[in-house]
């Protein structure tokens, strides 16, 4: 029993984390930018394939966990410039432009590498005992990775000068201009910045899942119901709603079963967006 | 002495309504020059087109000979323009201190003491969420701000609006220390006439879009009543 309980926890805490990781970029996106990225699971997708391709080279895993997010960076970095920066303060149209731009991306992706799905190795098979059940040690890397990069965003708008000008740019954009800050070169950054961390996201949780054109949608609901129940907006939020709708999902999976877990899921989602607009953060937040 | 701010037949407008028909004015070097006229004429809209905020349509913008007309906002800022706005905009949910140094941001400026001394109400309140302070507060902090980025020149749209009578005195020595003794140039935008007065070493009077009226400080005495007959609605 005894065991049974860490390993549900630990499950619980592995699918929480891989939220959270594929949730964060689409947060700092939409937190800084307002733009609703329908793109962000495509973007995971090119960090999936870049892992791939770098493999099918004889390149290593780590060698595309560094290429990986920069050249989804890079990607960001253009699509913002040709595409995004056209959009904002318009979600409705953002929506629409960037689902577009996600089924650009899938399709581009169909045409190069072809539609079926493919394996791409981990970097180490180890499993490890953990009460006398295995547990794949390479589940405990991609939690760290998730907690590295929470931890990074955390420090990176709160403690530093940059994420101090990115915060005043969302507080107030034309202060903020005023006060010397080149908010049109931070919106790039961001987007980059975003796309990058969905494509770290994509080279991470690759080895675990199949490598398919359609694989960005998996990860890509959960983490929207994230972000919305967390309160969008926040990084608290997106950690907030990445152990709820993880947590909870992955342990009602366990004690019923998956369909259940997704039924329970979205009825807890829509029930705290109903009741709590600007989800559990915000709504907290504001109360104070 | 050339002036360090120059503005020669300055137009903006918002959409299709042109509000600024060719506006021209000087500022020196720590000299300071008021902006004076009734509601709609233009006054706020100037301050905005100079610091980027809204493009100029024509017209040039001169800061000690570089023309700004037509750049960004931030980099007007970064050419030495200090923005002091109307209600003034602090951010609110930040400190103190983090507005004083998003206001060195974009100026790659670290936070100097100097400026706390200036303002011992703002050191003594640092850490405090700026949203907190007094009206008061918050004006000598909108100004420390745009101190903090090293201006030339700032750009000040009625610091003494909603500030206690008590404390407008106080702020106009402020200002003219500002002036004075760092040499930075200040164009305000004021409704309160007794201050501008007592500050100023030039008013300028606007109307429709334009600058109708430029009195000096040696002839301010003896315009007084003109000057109250354009203001008078």
């Amino acid at each position: 029993m005894g065991a049974d309980l860490v390993l549900a926890l630990l499950d619980a805490a592995n699918f929480v984390l891989a939220i959270i990781l594929v949730a964060m970029g689409l947060m700092v996106v939409f937190g800084m930018m307002r733009i609703i990225n329908m793109a962000h699971g495509e973007l995971f997708l090119l960090g999936a394939y870049a892992l791939l391709v770098v493999q099918g080279l004889g390149g290593s895993f780590w060698l595309a966990l560094v290429l990986g997010p920069l050249a989804v960076g890079l990607v960001g970095w253009l699509l913002e410039v040709l595409v995004i920066r056209h959009l904002y303060g318009r979600v409705l149209d953002s929506i629409l432009a960037t689902w577009g731009l996600s089924l650009l991306i899938r399709q581009a992706v169909i045409l190069w590498f072809g539609p079926q799905s493919k394996v791409v190795a981990a970097p180490f098979d180890l499993r490890l005992d953990i009460m006398g059940q295995p547990f794949p040690a390479y589940r405990l890397f991609i939690m760290a990775v998730s907690l590295i990069v929470i931890l990074f965003c955390f420090w990176l708008f709160h403690r530093t000068r940059l994420g101090l000008a990115a915060r005043a740019t969302i507080a107030d954009r034309a202060t903020a201009e005023a006060m010397g800050i080149d908010s049109r070169g931070l919106d790039r950054l961001t987007f980059a910045f975003g796309a990058g961390l969905a494509g770290l996201a994509g080279v991470v949780m690759a080895p675990l899942l199949s490598v398919d054109p359609q694989m960005g949608l998996g990860f890509l609901i959960p983490a929207f119901l994230a972000i919305l129940t967390g309160g969008a907006g926040e990084l608290m939020g997106v950690v907030t709603g990445g152990v709820v709708v993880g947590g909870s999902q992955s342990l009602v999976a366990r004690v019923a079963s998956p369909a259940v877990a997704e039924l329970v899921v979205l009825g807890l989602a829509i029930l705290v967006i109903r009741l709590l607009p600007n989800g559990l953060v915000g709504h907290f937040r504001q109360r104070r | 002495m050339a002036a360090l701010l120059e503005v020669r037949g300055l137009v903006a407008g918002y959409g299709g309504a042109r509000i600024l028909d060719g506006v021209d004015l000087a500022v020196e070097a720590g000299g300071i020059t008021c902006l004076l006229g009734r509601n709609g004429t233009g006054k706020t809209t100037t301050l905005k087109a100079l610091m980027g905020l809204l493009p100029a349509t024509a017209g040039s913008i001169r800061l000690g000979g570089q023309e700004l007309a037509g750049l960004p906002a931030h980099r007007i800022a970064r050419a030495g323009i200090g923005w002091v706005p109307q209600g003034r905009s602090i951010f609110a949910g930040f400190s103190v201190e983090e507005n004083l140094v998003i206001g060195g941001l974009g100026h790659g400026a670290r936070l100097d003491d100097g400026l706390l001394e200036r303002f011992p109400v703002l050191a003594e309140r640092r850490r405090q969420d700026a949203s907190t302070l007094s009206g008061g507060e918050q004006q000598q902090l909108a100004i420390a701000r745009a101190l903090a980025g090293r201006p030339r020149l700032l750009l000040l749209d009625e610091p003494t609006e909603g500030i206690q009578p008590s404390l407008v005195d106080r702020l106009a020595e402020t200002l003219a220390g500002i002036a004075r003794e760092d040499g930075i140039g200040l164009l305000l935008v004021e409704q309160n006439l007794d201050l501008a007065l007592g500050l100023a070493d030039r008013v300028l009077v606007m109307e429709k879009g334009r600058i109708e009226y430029v009195v000096e400080a040696a002839g301010l005495a003896d315009a007084l009543p003109a000057l109250e007959a354009r203001l008078s609605i």
